[in-house]
């Protein structure tokens, strides 16, 4: 029960950070420029889709590999925090979109994911 | 099988096992202690955010009178208090009239004009005009970044104005050369733009503010009049005379009763989020004691148990009232990470959601609200469990082990 | 003498009424005696080991037990007794659902805060045939598994006296042998055994069986 939890838990926070930055909770326009909250959400983008497919591996996998399966989701997550938070930022005005909705929802969707990760790491941990 | 090693089991364990075993039931009494934390926790950022708010912007003014046009006090306020950018104008020879107004020490105009979007990423930013010499508000936070003086066309911005310092900054397709920064103030003053009115000049000359400002000569424009009043003399009698007496189409306003709707709006919100709390505080003892009242009720025949194994009353007390004290403790930390977290997170968006300046999150205050929320967490768990406590303490235990009630 | 009962009553209120639930019952028992006490459901056979476990205060009487004026020590002084020197096997299901077999048998150590002697709880888990199922819950038991836990549970501090309401019912012969071969193992060690049972030909296995009816005793 708890190894579809965590699949459907990446399949579904893979898929917000994935179209989120685009769509729900987007950045900056580039209508008259290219900023670097863009870039930051093509990178975020790209690590959504890899927990796209860390969700549908992990179904097909087994009890021991699951512990390293949920450790690489939670590196994944980190990355993601780190992506706008440091490595590329954004708009360096507090006020713009991208600062006060779209990095925060981001923020958000990975530190759910990063608990719900733990959880799987540290039950799939007792269960060996 | 190999040997079994085994250590005595605390009364401790016995309790956190209890617990962990009847997930349902600790989840719902997680829940009120959860809502009673979130809810301590959220109202008092709220409320703290809006008092230094107000507090700051007030210590911030600097003047004991300010004078605006008489519809466009609304608009004044929310810039000083928000940040909302506004342009607001009347006719300068005002301030003639009202600089000479006795009890008067010191009258210095202001102008405030909101520019377009400056920039692509920009976002409409607030400029204030000021009289280098009469001016006793602007200046005070100048002096510590030790600018030189303001020449034509240079400005000054807050900490929140994206251009470096040395770049130039546009505004209304006119550039400015920014000559320094202020540090952080954590009121609207981090989004503005200071200028002098010679400087300010050429925005007003611009096509476009030219359509905005309605006026015969826009250089002949102030949008307010900041006063330092003599001492002895006593500023809300100023104010009145300022008002009511030169008939000009001005309105004066002490600096606290500027900001008296929002202290009367604070206060009432204070009010109802006190009120709010005692009654989250008792709804969720009541809940948790009937809880607790029926759960030990059902669990009789294991106290009874416990206490033909050799369990003294102390022992069951005690384990009833850690299961408590876990209740409370798990409650409070989870409400208070989750709350936390999105306070963290969504500071910016909340602070406009919610109308005030910014969410406070010093260390200072922070950590004193987040014990205080854990302590009312705990004692609302343990007061909950007392009664139930103290009758399984003194109950008989063949009653309790045949499960009478 | 280990343990010696004089005059010992036990009154309750019922529908107005008062009835002696234990009515004036005096009997000794020695050091590894094995004595069983046969009655019909309600003749107070539940009531008088309660009493004499200090789980309800009498109406009136003494006790003795093992050199000490029982009634007269505190609450926690009795429990201290039941923790070590006496262990009371209660009538029906009485397990403690949320711990493992382990758990159980050794929850009146954990209560006492003595130390766990691991080779005797090998001993005793071996000895009720419960070795494979030592870190199963109580849900996961059959009754007469959960039965031997409970009968484990109360040899494990090796107490002077050992009383047991009922041990043997609802039990299959078996189980209900496992059950008298500890007991009479107990007694063989010095331990005394006090027992009620319905079966007559188990009460009949005992060095003394009593007879209980309405409350009173006759040896």
């Amino acid at each position: 029960m708890f190894k579809l939890i965590s699949s459907a838990v990446d399949l579904i926070l893979g898929l917000l950070l994935a179209i989120g930055p685009w769509t729900l909770f987007k950045v900056c326009g580039t209508a008259e420029k290219v900023m670097k909250c863009h870039y930051s959400a093509q990178a975020v983008t790209v690590l959504g889709v890899v927990l796209i497919l860390f969700g549908l591996i992990r179904l097909l996998l087994d009890n021991r590999k699951k512990l390293s399966s949920a450790a690489n989701s939670i590196v994944v997550y980190a990355a993601a925090i780190a992506v706008p938070a440091f490595v590329i930022g954004g708009c360096a005005n507090s006020a713009m979109h991208c600062q006060k909705v779209a990095f925060p929802c981001i923020y958000a969707i990975c530190a759910v994911g990063i608990v719900v990760q733990l959880v799987a790491f540290l039950k799939a941990r007792k269960d060996d | 099988m190999s040997e079994i090693k085994r250590k005595p089991l605390s009364i401790l364990e016995i309790a956190k096992r209890n617990l962990s075993h009847k997930k349902i039931r600790t989840v719902i009494m997680t829940a009120f202690v959860f809502i009673l934390a979130s809810s301590i926790f959220i109202s008092t950022i709220l409320v703290d955010s809006m008092t230094a708010g107000i507090n700051k912007t007030v210590d911030r003014i600097g003047a004991d009178v300010i004078v605006v046009p008489q519809e466009s006090e609304d608009s004044i306020r929310s810039s000083l208090f928000l940040g909302n950018s506004c342009t607001v104008y009347t006719d300068s020879s005002y301030f003639d009239v009202i600089k000479d107004v006795e009890g008067i020490e010191i009258a210095s105009p202001q102008l405030y004009l909101a520019s377009l979007e400056a920039e692509c990423c920009g976002i409409a930013t607030q400029i204030i005009a000021f009289d280098p010499e009469t001016d006793f508000i602007v200046k005070p936070w100048l002096d510590d970044i030790k600018y030189p003086k303001l020449g034509y066309g240079e400005v000054i911005s807050g900490c929140e104005i994206t251009t470096e310092v040395g770049d130039y900054i546009k505004f209304f397709d006119k550039e400015f050369k920014l000559v320094g920064k202020l540090e952080q103030t954590n009121t609207s003053y981090d989004y503005c733009v200071f200028m002098d009115f010679e400087t300010a000049k050429i925005i007003l000359n611009t096509d476009t503010m030219q359509m905005i400002v309605d006026y015969a000569d826009p250089n002949s424009v102030i949008s307010s009049v900041m006063i330092r009043i003599k001492d002895g003399y006593d500023p809300a009698s100023v104010a009145r005379y300022i008002t009511y007496k030169l008939k000009i189409p001005m309105k004066a306003y002490t600096a606290n009763g500027m900001f008296a709707v929002l202290t009367e709006n604070l206060a009432q919100i204070t009010s109802f989020s006190n009120i709010l709390n005692i009654l989250l505080f008792i709804t969720a003892v009541l809940a948790l004691v009937c809880i607790f009242t029926i759960t030990i009720n059902e669990r009789r025949h294991e106290f009874g148990v416990l206490i033909s194994l050799g369990a003294k009353s102390s022992q069951i007390i005690e384990m009833v009232i850690l299961e408590a004290v876990f209740i409370g403790l798990l409650g409070g930390v989870i409400s208070l990470a989750l709350m936390g977290t999105i306070v963290f997170i969504f500071h910016t968006s909340l602070a406009e959601l919610l109308k005030v300046p910014y969410i406070v999150s010093d260390v200072a205050v922070i950590l004193p609200l987040i014990a205080k929320c854990l302590i009312i967490s705990l004692i609302t768990a343990v007061l909950a469990s007392l009664y139930s406590a103290i009758r399984i303490g003194r109950a008989e235990p063949y009653s309790l082990i045949k499960g009478d009630e | 003498m280990l343990l010696n009962v004089e005059g010992l009553t036990k009154k309750y209120v019922r529908g107005g009424v008062e009835f002696a639930a234990v009515d004036d019952v005096s009997f000794s028992l020695n050091e590894g005696e094995f004595v069983s006490v046969v009655g019909h459901s309600g003749c107070g056979k539940s009531t008088l080991f309660s009493v004499i476990a200090g789980l309800v205060e009498p109406t009136s009487g003494k006790e003795v037990f093992d050199g000490v004026e029982f009634f007269s020590l505190s609450d926690n002084e009795k429990a201290q007794c039941r923790n070590t020197k006496l262990g009371y096997i209660l009538q029906g299901q009485n397990l403690l659902q949320n711990f493992t077999v382990i758990e159980n048998i050794c929850m009146p150590l954990s209560l006492g805060k003595t130390g766990i002697d691991n080779a005797k709880i090998e001993d005793v888990l071996e000895t009720f045939g419960l070795t494979n199922v030592a870190k199963e819950y109580p849900v996961n038991l059959s009754g007469g598994e959960q039965r031997r836990v409970s009968i484990a549970r109360t040899l494990v501090h090796s107490p002077k006296l050992i009383i047991a309401d009922e041990p043997t019912s609802n039990l299959d012969p078996t189980n209900s042998q496992i059950i008298i071969d500890a007991f009479r193992k107990a007694c063989r060690e010095g331990a005394t055994v006090l027992m009620s049972s319905h079966n007559i030909a188990l009460a009949d296995t005992a060095d003394r069986q009593f007879k209980m009816a309405n409350g009173k005793l006759s040896v």
